[in-house]
């Protein structure tokens, strides 16, 4: 019996060690960075969709894999892959006649919803929300046209918001985080996958003791 | 899959070729992690500090955003009229359940509103600048009521797209022109001044990034053969 009841103070014991050591690995405050790669495409993924892993940063993100997927309503199928690019250059590709550049916006103005990104991390759990998207690309000759090869290389830049939604160890967190990137395409003309590298930070507080906020943040609201 | 590893293979090859390219080749990648202050209640509004890392260091930097037509805070009344007149202007609320926020772009869609301006300067006067591209803070709205209140405000994400203009351009980098950008944290350190801590990560690890050529670069008129011919005479 005796034996019996140090087995299973040693096992509570460990249990709170355990318990303990995760609380500290993942405080109230948690500011991550890390960087990213991956592939992605406007043009023949419906909707569009860039993908990859997490290869340098934080441990706790690091090996995890990411998303972000765009919401396509309404553009051409990608069956037609030249008009649905036309559609996506005219709508989205806003022209600067002095500095000769494109900027490409995608966020809750230019589409019917906000871009929305994900994290899967194998051992700490989930995270996603909304960001917004913004593309830069050079007019290498200044000509206002948009040729094949200064769709080779551009940058990409955007801040995004950390929903309260998160699985596992992310499960309390919410907050914002900004990134910044570059994409390469070795042969746009024939719609190759977009190859995307970058960096991201994410600011991230307990929203589990934001919870008392929102409820006086609601109650504030009605009286107003 | 091909496909894949072959734009990967091209996107790294351009990489390490720009990154292995001696100073004065024709690309140039640069790197930065930038530590400085500012506010919005200064006019016009200048964050400016050093390059705390990166290839780059050392050396220092500024942003400053045009604020022609946004009113002076008035002291003696509350709220503060100078931000309540950025607030409306250039913040959109974004009621996505559970990501709720409010981005903020400079310049806002206002036709004739200019781009907020930006500068390196590495001393001995090798500076690089220009316009930026996209100028975007975020603001958390933690609680989801539709109030930006003081906590919400004192912890804000940016995002800045940096287009290099030959005209800023002296020293090492006067035939230089390109992209890049940077992403960081705007975190209130004073309320009553308004003063922001500027951060772009990091002094390991510098995340801010320039993408420069010295080939067909302009200013205006000119094409950029002409800055290749002053760096070649003032050599």
């Amino acid at each position: 019996m005796k034996q019996h009841v140090k087995t299973i103070l040693l096992i509570g014991s460990l249990m709170t060690l355990c318990a303990g050591n995760a609380l500290a690995q993942f405080p109230d405050s948690l500011f991550l960075e890390f960087d990213f790669e991956g592939f992605g495409n406007l043009v023949t993924m419906s909707p569009p969709r860039y993908e990859g892993e997490i290869v340098s940063g934080d441990s706790r993100l690091l090996g995890g894999a990411w998303w972000i997927e765009i919401d396509d309503s309404g553009w051409p199928p990608v069956g037609d892959p030249a008009a649905r690019w036309d559609y996506i250059f005219n709508t989205f590709f806003e022209y600067n006649s002095t500095l000769h550049f494109w900027t490409a916006v995608f966020d809750q103005n230019t589409l019917p919803a906000k871009p929305v990104w994900d994290i899967d991390h194998p051992l700490n759990g989930t995270m996603g929300g909304t960001l917004v998207v913004s593309a830069t690309f050079t007019d290498d000759d200044m000509d206002g046209v948009f040729d094949v090869e200064e769709r080779m290389f551009g940058t990409f830049e955007g801040n995004l918001m950390v929903m309260k939604y998160g699985t596992g160890n992310f499960a309390k967190y919410c907050g914002d985080g900004a990134y910044n990137g570059a994409m390469f395409n070795d042969d746009p003309a024939n719609w190759f996958d977009d190859y995307v590298m970058g960096h991201c930070i994410l600011d991230l507080v307990n929203c589990a003791i934001g919870t008392e906020d929102v409820s006086w943040g609601g109650i504030k609201q009605l009286h107003r | 899959m091909f496909k894949q590893l072959t734009a990967a293979g091209v996107g790294l090859c351009l990489l390490l070729a720009a990154l292995s390219a001696p100073a004065g080749a024709a690309l140039l990648v640069e790197t930065f992690a930038l530590s400085g202050t500012g506010s919005f209640m200064d006019s016009p509004p200048y964050f400016s500090g050093t390059i705390i890392s990166g290839t780059l260091s050392p050396a220092t930097f500024w942003f400053r955003i045009d604020d022609s037509g946004w009113p002076a805070d008035d002291p003696f009344t509350t709220p503060n009229e100078r931000w309540e007149y950025i607030f409306a202007n250039y913040f959109q609320y974004d009621p996505t359940p559970g990501a709720e926020g409010w981005d903020g772009h400079f310049p806002s869609s206002t036709p004739g509103e200019l781009a907020p301006e930006w500068r390196f300067d590495a001393g001995s006067g090798d500076i690089c600048g220009g316009l930026t591209t996209s100028f975007t803070i975020t603001i958390p709205d933690l609680n989801a009521n539709g109030i930006l209140e003081d906590n919400e405000y004192a912890n804000k994400v940016f995002s800045i797209g940096l287009f290099c203009y030959i005209n800023f351009g002296t020293g090492e980098f006067e035939s230089f022109c390109g992209q890049g950008n940077c992403a960081g944290t705007l975190d209130l350190v004073d309320e009553e001044t308004g003063l922001e801590e500027f951060y772009v990560p990091s002094a390991a690890s510098p995340s801010g990034r320039l993408y420069l050529r010295d080939t067909n670069c302009h200013t205006g008129d000119e094409e950029s053969s002409w800055g290749e011919v002053k760096r070649i005479h003032t050599r």
